[in-house]
């Protein structure tokens, strides 16, 4: 039974994430601005922050900065703010994601789910350090077991996608084109255009990845190719 | 009282003081001067000094010794054994010589004294009717005729030329012009028995002789029968001019010896004793005894009163009760030794009782009369110089200050005439003043004493000045002074105030007439400016190239006229620089223009054509206009570009305000729909709304999007970038969408890569849009073509697909819908996708087309 906590002024926003996390059986707790937040925080035990950016008397950016002095709690920021430069704001001061307004609501689930996971699941747990296992933010690869999980879920893959998936994963931050991939996986040269590559690695995308139109480990590098994000665990 | 140094009382004090210390000090000053320049410095310093120890007093008598020394010199000249005999005779060469009177006719030429000593009286010195003839012998040695006995011996034939008749004519006709027969034919002419080899005119001129030489008839007959002056005619006349000069001087001298020195005439003794022949020249008869001379001398110098001075050849033998120099007087007394001889004595005495009222005796009252006076015109002198300083500063310290006033400046009404007018009130009756004065005085009286009579003629000059000043004068200048005084101190006084008050330049009439002229200058000057600037360019032209043509026209005709090109060529070089200067300073002004206008047109709107550098006519307005539009065009810009942001963040805020209701929109649609209704109306409701409320959505954001892009406010990251292989990622995202509608994507992509240096992401939003479009309103089971076409550098990609419906709208709706806003689509989506993706495209420096053929619907994009 996690705590939830959810911050935002507009209460019907509130309500409805209500409605939707307590179908997941989570417990949750209600703020209107940052102040109210910064004191549930204080009584209680929180596990996961949905936080607003635009709110009366403490803003979304300026809670998280306080609450990053004192906890390490996930925190989703959820705002109508669209920019990047807004979303890289976020992200910088704390922020573990960022959802804009409007939000699909089972987007939003999942990725609320994903931090939980991710924070009470992983977070304290010891990591097996092996050369078979690949791992980049909550995304992990077993070579040994053939297995791979995002936030501790497994995912199935067809053996295609898990040999794409693995070239990339041991190359964390390296981009691949698609001839590259395309040699390497089916161990012949790339003859002219082709976009073979390029739906299986929507298809993996779609697996792995929470919204596959904003991805987080497997990211396109229009025009060059496609690369796995390197992300240090917390 | 305080300021009681302000106060007019005291200015008028300081007024009278230094009028009254002007007139004291002039009077003063005159006297000071006159006494010291016409009697002796020590009557003015010498401290009550006694007349007979002054200077003037020694240098009287050292005068009157001197004098009488001369005399005596010139009687000893004329005189033999104290007799003057007007018959004896001058050697003249002989005089020239030595300047001795020999009596002997040695040379031959001689005269008696007294036709030398009125030879000077004559009113003509030289004969201008008579000429001399000169003969050489052919031994060298020369003769000498009068024309005029030349001609009759000529005619009658005592003296003949050996020529024909014709030649004899010319002959006499030409010596009488003047000509010298020195032709190179040789002369044969006869006087007797002398024969003469050439002849020709006495170029000098001929002396008038009023008086025939001893023992001849007249100089020639001298001269040509002298051997010793054969051919000195020259020489002679000067010899004898000489003489008669002297002569008659020393006779002058000698007929008019003053009788001022002379015995019961004057109070001044003198003795003088030639001890070689005993001679004794004196004015007391005492001293004629030669035995009893030193005895006498003795009883002179033991009289009371008496004032002597003793000289003898040795200096160490003078003698005086005066305070005099004895070189002095030794050197005087050695001038004439003529007189005296090697051994002698000479004696002045003046008798200081003055028993007659002589020279000394004049000269004694005159220095008693104004010497006591002297010590206090000095006093006074120095006092008045001093009160006129101390007054003359006093009143420019305060001038133009009153004592009740705090400080200000108070301008006298006469101040404020101006500066030159108040100059020339004041110098004029000053002028005038000084003009009355010097033309009805005369001056402070100089009065003479004795002279002697014999002035100008080598002997000395015997004035003695004293002073004459009457009250008369002494009004005069002072009067003269004190008006000058009071002038003085209205001229200056009012000129100081001026410089204190900073109105001596302001108030003059000469700052009037300059600034005057500067207006005149600058009125002509402007209008002059405005009338050439308002004229029009092609006047303008055609004036200047009117001024060339006819200075070269005129330089022609000039050549032509003077007949020398050298005013030509100037005019012409001068026209040729000034129409090159012209046409060279357009060149440059119009090349800054030029250059100032390709700067605007390509997008450099803050360049600024520099102005301080005159661009020369025209080009100056042309530059300041441009600079005008450059200033225009930036100023339009910037407004333009703070109006797109200022809209950007307008529609950025909205979007933000619409968002929030929209996402419990959203949700609750969502959570309604969770609630499984049964009834399929409300279901299709549902659906609807969640549709709309989407639609909405993705509208907000693009909105956003689309107002940026076409803002121009994001900032583009450029890299290189496959188009081959952004493609082929394109084709990979949209491969379940085109098959979810039957739609084959048939790509036809060259081998090589397609690099293009572009924003990758916006790179990738075009073709996002494009491929969605294409989803969307795309024919379902038709083809869609993907082309990529490289022609050197040109990239050119193209989309082609079969519209679902009818495509009833132009290219240009499609792509400016959201500035136009006018036509509106049903279906879902914002519509916004082409319009973002052409302008990202041209963002990056790309050509985005829209093709559309009946149900054909073609994008193109192209990159060079």
């Amino acid at each position: 039974m996690y705590n939830i906590l959810v911050c935002d002024d507009d209460k019907e926003i509130v309500e409805a994430i209500e409605i939707y996390l307590s179908q997941e059986g989570y417990h949750i707790l209600k703020a209107y601005d940052g102040q109210q937040a910064l004191k549930i925080l204080e009584s209680e035990e929180i596990h996961l922050l949905i936080l607003d950016v635009m709110m009366p008397r403490l803003d979304g950016i300026h809670a998280t900065l306080k609450i990053r002095e004192k906890h390490s709690i996930p925190i989703i920021i959820l705002s109508a703010k669209s920019e990047d430069v807004d979303k890289i704001l976020g992200l910088n001061v704390g922020a573990d994601d960022y959802v804009t307004k409007p939000f699909n609501p089972l987007e939003l689930v999942a990725r609320a789910k994903s931090q939980l996971r991710r924070y009470t699941q992983l977070g304290g747990t010891a990591k097996e350090v092996s050369d078979t296992v690949y791992e980049t933010g909550g995304l992990r690869m077993n070579d040994d077991l053939k297995e791979v999980t995002v936030d501790g879920e497994a995912v199935k893959l067809t053996p295609i996608e898990y040999n794409i998936l693995k070239l990339l994963m041991r190359n964390q931050g390296r981009v691949f084109s698609i001839g590259q991939i395309y040699e390497s996986i089916w161990n012949e040269e790339a003859i002219g255009a082709d976009n073979t590559v390029a739906v299986h690695i929507r298809h993996i995308r779609e697996k792995i990845e929470i919204n596959p139109k904003d991805p987080r480990y497997l990211k396109v590098v229009w025009g060059v190719g496609y690369k796995i994000e390197k992300i240090e665990p917390r | 009282m305080r300021n009681w140094y302000k106060h007019r009382f005291m200015k008028l004090i300081l007024v009278l003081s230094a009028i009254a210390a002007s007139a004291i000090g002039a009077v003063s000053l005159v006297l000071v001067a006159g006494v010291s320049s016409t009697m002796s410095k020590e009557a003015v310093f010498g401290k009550g000094e006694a007349y007979e120890q002054s200077e003037f007093f020694e240098e009287l008598m050292r005068s009157a010794t001197n004098e009488m020394l001369y005399m005596f010199g010139v009687t000893e000249e004329l005189e033999v054994d104290g007799n003057y005999d007007p018959n004896r005779l001058v050697d003249v060469m002989g005089y020239a010589k030595s300047g001795k009177i020999t009596g002997e006719n040695s040379s031959g030429l001689a005269y008696t004294l007294e036709e030398l000593s009125k030879w000077g009286n004559q009113e003509d010195v030289y004969e201008y009717d008579k000429s001399i003839l000169v003969c050489q012998k052919p031994n060298g040695t020369y003769r000498y005729y009068w024309m005029d006995d030349f001609k009759k011996m000529f005619e009658e034939g005592s003296i003949s030329l050996e020529a024909d008749k014709e030649e004899q004519k010319t002959f006499l006709e030409e010596l009488e012009e003047g000509y010298l027969w020195q032709e190179s034919r040789t002369l044969v002419l006869k006087d007797g028995e002398e024969e003469y080899t050439d002849i020709w005119t006495y170029d000098g001129s001929v002396l008038r002789e009023p008086f025939a030489p001893d023992g001849a008839k007249d100089i020639l007959e001298v001269v040509n029968n002298t051997p010793a002056l054969n051919g000195k005619l020259t020489q002679v006349y000067d010899s004898i001019l000489n003489a008669y000069e002297s002569i008659s001087n020393l006779y002058f001298m000698y007929e008019n010896q003053p009788s001022m020195w002379t015995e019961g005439n004057t109070n001044f003794t003198y003795v003088f004793v030639n001890k070689a022949n005993k001679k004794i020249y004196t004015n007391n008869s005492v001293f004629q005894d030669y035995e009893n001379i030193e005895k006498n001398l003795n009883m002179l110098k033991d009289t009371p009163d008496i004032r002597y001075v003793v000289v003898r050849p040795k200096l160490k033998d003078f003698e005086s009760n005066m305070d005099v120099m004895a070189a002095h007087w030794l050197a005087y007394i050695d001038n004439n030794l003529d007189v005296l001889g090697e051994d002698y004595l000479a004696v002045s005495a003046v008798d200081t009782t003055y028993p007659i009222q002589d020279i000394f005796y004049e000269a004694s009252k005159n220095y008693y009369e104004y010497e006591p006076y002297m010590d206090d015109a000095v006093t006074a002198l120095f006092v008045s110089v001093l009160l006129l300083v101390i007054a003359v500063v006093w009143l420019t310290v305060v001038a133009g200050r009153k004592a009740d006033g705090n400080g200000e400046l108070y301008l006298h009404p006469f101040d404020r005439w101006k500066t030159e007018l108040s100059a020339a009130l004041t110098a004029g009756p000053w002028l005038v003043l000084t003009a009355l004065l010097i033309g009805n005085w005369s001056g402070v009286g100089i009065r003479e004493y004795a002279y002697s009579n014999i002035d100008g003629r080598n002997s000395p000059a015997m004035y003695y000045y004293g002073l004459e000043m009457t009250g008369e004068d002494v009004c005069i200048i002072a009067v003269y002074a004190a008006l000058t005084a009071a002038l003085f101190l209205i001229g200056y006084l009012s000129l100081v105030r001026r410089i204190k008050g900073g109105t001596l330049w302001k108030d003059s009439i000469l700052k009037m007439l300059l600034v005057w002229a500067v207006k005149c200058w600058r009125f002509l000057d402007q209008n002059a400016r405005s009338f050439w600037s308002r004229r029009r360019v092609l006047w303008k032209t055609i004036l200047v190239f009117a001024v060339i043509v006819f200075s070269h026209w005129l330089a022609l005709a000039m050549a032509g006229i003077y007949g020398t090109p050298v005013f030509s060529i100037f005019l012409i070089i001068g026209s040729e620089a000034a129409a090159a200067y012209l046409l060279i300073r357009d060149a440059i002004a119009k090349e800054r223009v030029k250059e100032g206008i390709h700067e605007i047109a390509s997008g450099n709107l803050e360049y600024q054509l520099p102005l301080d550098v005159r661009q020369g006519g025209d080009y100056q307005d042309m530059a300041e206009n441009l600079n005008n539009i450059g200033n225009g065009l930036q100023k339009a810009v910037e407004k333009s570009i703070r109006d797109e942001r200022l809209k950007t963040d307008l529609i950025t805020n909205v979007s933000h305000d619409i968002k929030t209701p929209l996402t419990s929109i959203i949700n609750y649609v969502d959570l309604l729909k969770r609630e499984n209704f049964e009834d399929p109306k409300i279901k299709g409701y549902l659906d609807i709304l969640e549709m709309k409320a989407q639609r909405l959505k993705n509208l907000t954001e693009d909105v956003v999007e689309a107002s940026k892009v076409s803002s121009g406010n994001i900032t583009l990251e450029y890299m290189d970038v496959d188009l081959v292989e952004m493609l082929n990622q394109a084709i990979g995202e949209f491969s379940e969408k085109m098959e979810a509608k039957q739609l084959t994507v048939i790509a036809s992509l060259p081998e090589e890569p397609a690099v293009l240096h572009v924003d990758g992401r916006r790179m990738w939003r075009v073709l996002e849009n494009i491929f969605n479009n294409a989803a969307k309103y795309a024919m379902p089971g038709t083809r869609v073509y993907a082309d990529l076409k490289k022609e050197g550098k040109s990239i050119r990609f193209s989309l082609k697909n079969v519209s679902e419906q009818p495509l009833n709208f132009s290219s240009d709706e499609l792509t400016e819908r959201f500035i136009r806003g006018d036509v509106s689509r049903s279906t879902e989506g914002s519509g916004l996708g082409l319009s973002i993706a052409k302008s990202l495209t041209e963002m990056q420096g790309g050509k985005f087309e829209l093709y559309l053929d009946g149900d054909l619907f073609k994008v193109t994009i192209q990159f060079e």
